[in-house]
């Protein structure tokens, strides 16, 4: 299990690495289902070895928040959920950066650590469109 | 004549934002829900609403991990929301 996860990591940072499915999170958690839906999505797909990417985008960089603690709205943890991706076979988290920065975010004070994002700017969101079979929008 | 103001949408909802920045008035109340809690992250809030006294409710800032030092924002529980409801004459509700 270890050696087929430290595969799928460097495939990771192949630019040129192509996915048969690519979920796009735009939606802030908890005040929808948005953001359930996809990471179930996420994690059915991977466990059918899809190729899966996942982006976070707009206010569903909000997603990646640490700390997040929804008991008192009788809601799971996204933050643990997100954790569990990478055993579902979800092979790229990305995050566009400058949503964060819009957002006043900085990635070693607000978001959940342990986990590898690949920051993203505008070009590269466009190549890894490209690079997608599938793209589906949440 | 004082309103409490709830606010619902995330800070990327700037036209809401405009809407309500253009209806609030000195002596108002502000609450931010849901979403709208994410405004205690930037912490420009008070500069752009002078003398304007701001809520957060206090499940939706825990659920989605916000950090709340030095915000200048109060957090209120739900029985403060309905203190807040009894000390204004009106709501508005922006979503």
């Amino acid at each position: 299990m270890t050696i087929e996860l430290d595969e799928i990591s460097n495939e990771d940072t192949a630019i040129e690495s192509k996915f048969d499915l690519l979920i796009v999170l735009q939606q802030a958690p908890y005040s929808s289902a948005s953001a359930n839906e996809a990471l179930d999505l996420a994690l059915a797909a991977g466990t059918f070895e899809q190729k899966v990417a996942l982006l976070f985008i707009e206010d569903g960089v909000y997603q990646l928040m640490s700390e997040q603690a929804p008991d008192a709205l009788q809601q799971k943890s996204l933050e643990k959920m997100i954790n569990a991706l990478s055993f579902y076979g979800v092979s790229m988290l990305a995050v566009e950066s400058h949503s964060l920065f819009e957002r006043d975010l900085h990635p070693e004070k607000h978001i959940i650590q342990g986990v590898h994002f690949e920051l993203l700017n505008t070009k590269s969101i466009q190549d890894l469109y490209d690079r997608s079979k599938t793209i589906i929008r949440f | 004549m004082t309103t409490l103001h709830t606010l619902n949408r995330s800070p990327a909802d700037t036209q809401l934002f405009k809407q309500l920045l253009s209806t609030i008035r000195v002596g108002d109340t502000l609450l931010l829900l849901e979403d709208a809690v994410y405004y205690c992250i930037k912490n420009n809030l008070n500069r752009t609403i002078q003398d304007i006294e701001v809520f957060a409710l206090k499940d939706d800032v825990h659920a989605r991990g916000i950090p709340f030092e030095g915000s200048d924002v109060k957090l209120a529980s739900y029985e403060e929301y309905v203190r807040l409801t009894e000390r204004t004459d009106k709501l508005i509700n922006w979503y």
